[in-house]
């Protein structure tokens, strides 16, 4: 019944070097590694976060994704947009020129050069359903929805789930149990 | 293999419940058990099915993060259920993403695989995908301890197997309750059965009050022994009365029987009475017309008694056809059986028949075969009748030409013959179709016949019956005109060769020889009285038998006593049989011969007859000729000593009726004393025709043998006032000097050599040994004999 040891290790190894393939043609090795990841995980948001039916112009309507800056994770995620559709809606990746753009994306992602800016976008997108990202530090305790956290070389996730309330948004169980949740939700 | 049908029906039944029990139950508990597993084991697959894809859900997350942590911490959860071994997460491309063991490093886990449930040892795995988005995101498996499944499979089993044992005890408990419900009353049913099979008592019931179909069967068998028991009592009653029935009609039977005797009885005594009064006045008639015409007469007269006698004998046939013919018809009439000359008879027979014969101008011709023995025995007087009738038939209906009477041997056998009779004649025939009549009583060919020819047509009828009685067969032949042939046998005893000798006639003077006459009837007396007187012999006559003994008596006294006595059977009072035993009691002598005259056959034993006499009988009416025959034969017989010394009893003085007295017979005097002796050896002696006279004991022979001739003495050795020997002596010592010597014969007890050389020493000629046999006794006395000669 169980596969010997050495396919399953060949196995792994392949799906490694898969893995790398993918995040190979951005930038510098660790953080090209840190952007493929996250790009991954913006493609992944789409799965595990429910937005008001009013967010969608129609059922096929597609869900677009924003990137506010310049960043390597633009061109992971594109290629990952390609991959197919979450939920019957497509994945479209916008790179924004301004601040005035973000309203109409259903997920936000706010580039560490473009961090200055996060306040106002932050006041633009408020109460609209807009999954907002950052790798600010401590994104999440600021009033942020989702902040990626990265520590050893690791990319972790918080949570803050009174954001994402006031968004309109649902947070999977599913995606909380791979982050922390830091701001829980006012009663 | 043990056999079920010789088993008892409890046995029976308590198997067949037993076995229909466990057999269902067996059946019952293994599909239990089986659904009871099969239950156990989707309820499993279910359960992990559902907390697979629950665990699959919540990993969801952890595997699109790859967030290995959270998804173990998934796994964790199943902690809750301790019969979950481990389980498994795989990512997409089937390596290990997360595991989860119950008990660290117990086993590895197990490689992805499809969905689906899967029993590896002692284990149930149950793969699920894990599915995100219609998008398979990796797989998950968990283990479980499928020795929970195997415990729940064994205890249903056992469960099964309590119920199956609780519920064969019970099936045995109910079929032992069964067999008090049904094989008992059944086995009571078979002892029932048995004992009313062996006792054949079929008054036993059995008792019941079930109403089920074994109390119908109770019922019916109850009913059954009643109808049996009932037909048992019919049959009895229907018994009984068939007895009674029987009985009645026995009785019925006796009083008719016995009413058909009296009947018959009472036509006897008619025809003996009638017959009786018949002869005796055609006696008179017969009688005296031969005496009147014995006297001398005119011729008118002579004539005219003439046509009286010839009226007379007419008549005497037919009334002697008719009386015949009715005895015939009764069964009374019986043959005689003495000793004749067949010649001598037919002749005399066709000289009667020849004057007739001549009347008409006819030949008359009569012809025995030589070979054809004379002396015969038989009764002459019935053949004489056959004889004359179809010869008187023949002369009857033959107007010209010859009648001829031919007499041929038509079997000769040792001790009997068989001859062939034929009268033929030339006369008118009789018709074809009319032969068969010709033999039925009063019946002739043809009525006219009867008035052209006379005869009462009881002639042949009479014929033919006498015939069949001598054995013989009668049958006619003939041809109308041409003329008739009767034929007829008559089967015939020989005489003894000893008896085939010419007879010895004494010498007899008839002249003064006194006679006596006992009848009632007076012209019957007047009639042989007459008859006798003119043969120049002196008769007396008595009335009735009282008158007759009175006479015989005092004749005894005197000089003359009679030497024949003429006596009536049928008398009133005393009849002929009385008197003639009165005579024989109170004669002193017993010299005399008795004739008896009779009207019909006599009822009365030869044997007694000849005791008390009587040697000779006729037929009224008695013609001249045959009373001259018969007085004349009877007085030339040797006849017994009138001087007989009154000591010696003369048990049989002759053994023939007539004079036939052979030189063969000897005269034997028995000296014996046992009456039973006495009797053996006179029987023995008197078969061979030998007179014997007895002598009780040794002097009474010798007194004898003085006054009396004798041929032979038998002397028995020991007898009282004189022995064997000594008589002997003294009839030895009596003849010395006269030259005379009578065989003397020896009856010895004990046959010892002593014995028989004291006889001879004694003058004893010949010893016999007792017991006496013939053969013993005649060989003696063919020994004596040829020493006498």
């Amino acid at each position: 019944m169980s596969a010997p040891p050495l396919l399953a290790r060949r196995l792994r190894l392949l799906a490694v070097c898969l893995l790398l393939l993918v995040a190979r043609g951005s930038s510098g090795a660790p953080a090209v590694d840190e952007n493929q990841l996250k790009a991954v995980f913006i493609y992944n948001f789409g799965k595990f976060v429910s937005w008001p039916a009013k967010a969608f112009k129609n059922k096929n309507s597609p869900i677009f994704v924003g990137v506010l800056g310049k960043t390597g994770v633009t061109a992971t995620l594109t290629k990952a947009a390609q991959k197919g559709r979450i939920r019957g809606r497509k994945f479209e990746v916008r790179v924004l020129k301004s601040v005035d753009e973000t309203k109409s994306c259903h997920i936000l992602f706010v580039s560490q050069a473009e961090s200055k800016q996060l306040a106002t976008v932050k006041q633009k997108v408020r109460k609209l359903p807009v999954l907002l990202l950052s790798e600010n530090p401590e994104f999440a305790k600021k009033g942020g929805a989702v902040g990626f956290v990265s520590r050893n070389r690791k990319v972790g996730l918080e949570f803050s789930l009174e954001a994402a309330t006031q968004a309109g948004l649902r947070l999977s169980p599913n995606l909380l149990r791979v982050g922390k949740v830091v701001v829980k939700r006012k009663k | 293999m043990f056999a079920f049908g010789k088993l008892k029906i409890e046995r029976k039944l308590t198997l067949i419940v037993m076995a229909t029990a466990g057999l269902a139950l067996a059946l019952s508990g293994g599909a239990f058990v089986i659904v009871d597993t099969i239950t156990i084991r989707e309820r499993a697959v279910e359960h992990l099915t559902t907390l697979a894809d629950a665990i699959g859900r919540n990993c969801t997350g952890s595997l699109d993060f790859d967030h290995v942590e959270s998804a173990e911490d998934s796994l964790v959860a199943l902690r809750a259920d301790e019969n979950i071994l481990g389980a498994t997460v795989y990512r997409k491309d089937g390596s290990v993403f997360a595991s989860y063991e119950r008990e660290a490093g117990s086993h590895d886990s197990p490689s992805s695989a499809e969905e689906g449930e899967h029993f590896n040892g002692g284990s149930l795995l149950v793969y699920r995908d894990i599915v995100l988005d219609q998008e398979t995101v990796g797989s998950i498996v968990i283990e479980w301890d499928a020795s929970e499944l195997d415990q729940a499979i064994v205890r249903s089993g056992l469960i099964a197997l309590g119920i199956l044992t609780v519920a064969t005890l019970a099936a045995f408990l109910l079929s032992r309750r069964l067999r008090r419900i049904i094989c008992d009353p059944i086995v009571q049913l078979s002892l029932v059965a048995r004992v009313v099979s062996q006792q054949k008592d079929y008054s036993i019931r059995i008792p019941s009050k079930r109403e089920d179909e074994l109390g119908l069967l109770f019922s019916c068998f109850n009913d059954m022994l009643a109808r049996i028991e009932r037909r048992d009592q019919d049959l009895a009653s229907h018994r009984d009365n068939l007895e009674e029935e029987v009985e009645e009609r026995t009785r019925e039977l006796v009083v008719a029987k016995e009413a058909a005797e009296a009947a018959s009885r009472a036509k006897s005594d008619f025809l003996a009475n009638m017959s009786h009064e018949i002869r005796t006045p055609m006696n008179g008639v017969i009688g005296m017309t031969e005496l009147a015409l014995s006297t001398e007469l005119q011729k008118d007269t002579r004539e005219y008694l003439e046509m009286v006698r010839s009226s007379a004998d007419a008549l005497l046939g037919i009334i002697n056809d008719i009386l015949d013919f009715s005895k015939i018809e009764a069964g009374k009439l019986s043959l005689e059986h003495v000793q004749f000359s067949l010649r001598n008879s037919l002749a005399t027979t066709v000289k009667t028949l020849a004057l007739q014969a001549h009347e008409k101008n006819l030949e008359l011709v009569f012809e025995v075969a030589p070979k054809v023995v004379d002396l015969l025995v038989g009764d002459p007087v019935r053949l004489r009748q056959v004889v004359i009738n179809l010869i008187g038939n023949a002369i009857k209906f033959t107007p010209t030409g010859e009648v001829a009477l031919r007499v041929e041997i038509e079997k000769h056998e040792h001790d009997c013959v068989k001859l062939h009779f034929s009268v033929s004649d030339t006369g008118v025939g009789i018709p074809q179709d009319k032969l068969a009549a010709i033999w039925e009583a009063f019946s002739q060919a043809d009525t006219s016949t009867t008035r052209k020819y006379g005869g009462t047509g009881l002639g042949l009828a009479i014929v033919s019956r006498l015939v069949s009685m001598m054995n013989g067969e009668i049958w006619v032949e003939s041809e109308v005109n041409q003329g008739t042939t009767f034929h007829f046998t008559a089967s015939l005893d020989l005489a003894r060769p000893g008896e085939q000798r010419q007879p010895t006639r004494l010498p007899v003077q008839l002249k003064n020889l006194p006679i006596l006459i006992i009848d009632d009837n007076e012209t019957n007396r007047r009639i042989f009285h007459d008859t006798l007187a003119r043969w120049k012999m002196a008769p007396e006559v008595a009335t009735d038998g009282a008158e007759g003994v009175e006479t015989l008596l005092r004749a005894e006294k005197g000089q003359k006593p009679f030497r024949l006595i003429i006596l009536d059977l049928h008398m009133p009072g005393m009849d002929g049989i009385e008197t003639a035993t009165q005579l024989f009691e109170q004669s002193e002598r017993k010299s005399y011969k008795i004739l008896m005259l009779t009207s019909s056959e006599v009822m009365v034993e030869e044997e007694r007859l000849r005791s008390l006499r009587i040697f000779r009988h006729l037929r009224k009416p008695v013609t001249q000729s045959e009373l001259y025959n018969a007085v004349f034969e009877l007085l030339s017989s040797p006849a017994p000593r009138s001087d007989e010394p009154v000591q010696a009893r003369v048990l049989t003085s002759e053994t023939q009726t007539d004079v036939e007295s052979s030189d063969e017979t000897l005269r034997v005097l028995l000296a014996e004393d046992n009456p039973v002796n006495q009797k053996v050896a006179i029987g023995i002696l008197k078969k061979r025709g030998h007179e014997v006279v007895v002598a009780e004991n040794g002097q009474i022979a010798v007194d004898l043998l003085e006054k009396d001739e004798f041929d032979l003495v038998f002397m028995d050795m020991q007898m009282p006032v004189m022995g064997g020997l000594e008589a002997t002596e003294a009839i030895r010592v009596n003849e010395s000097g006269t030259g005379r010597h009578i065989p003397i014969i020896a009856l010895t007890a004990n046959a010892m050599k002593g014995d028989e050389e004291r006889c001879r020493n004694a003058g004893m000629d010949e010893y016999v040994s007792k017991p006496i046999s013939p053969k013993k006794l005649f060989a003696a006395i063919e020994k004596v004999r040829q020493l006498v000669t």
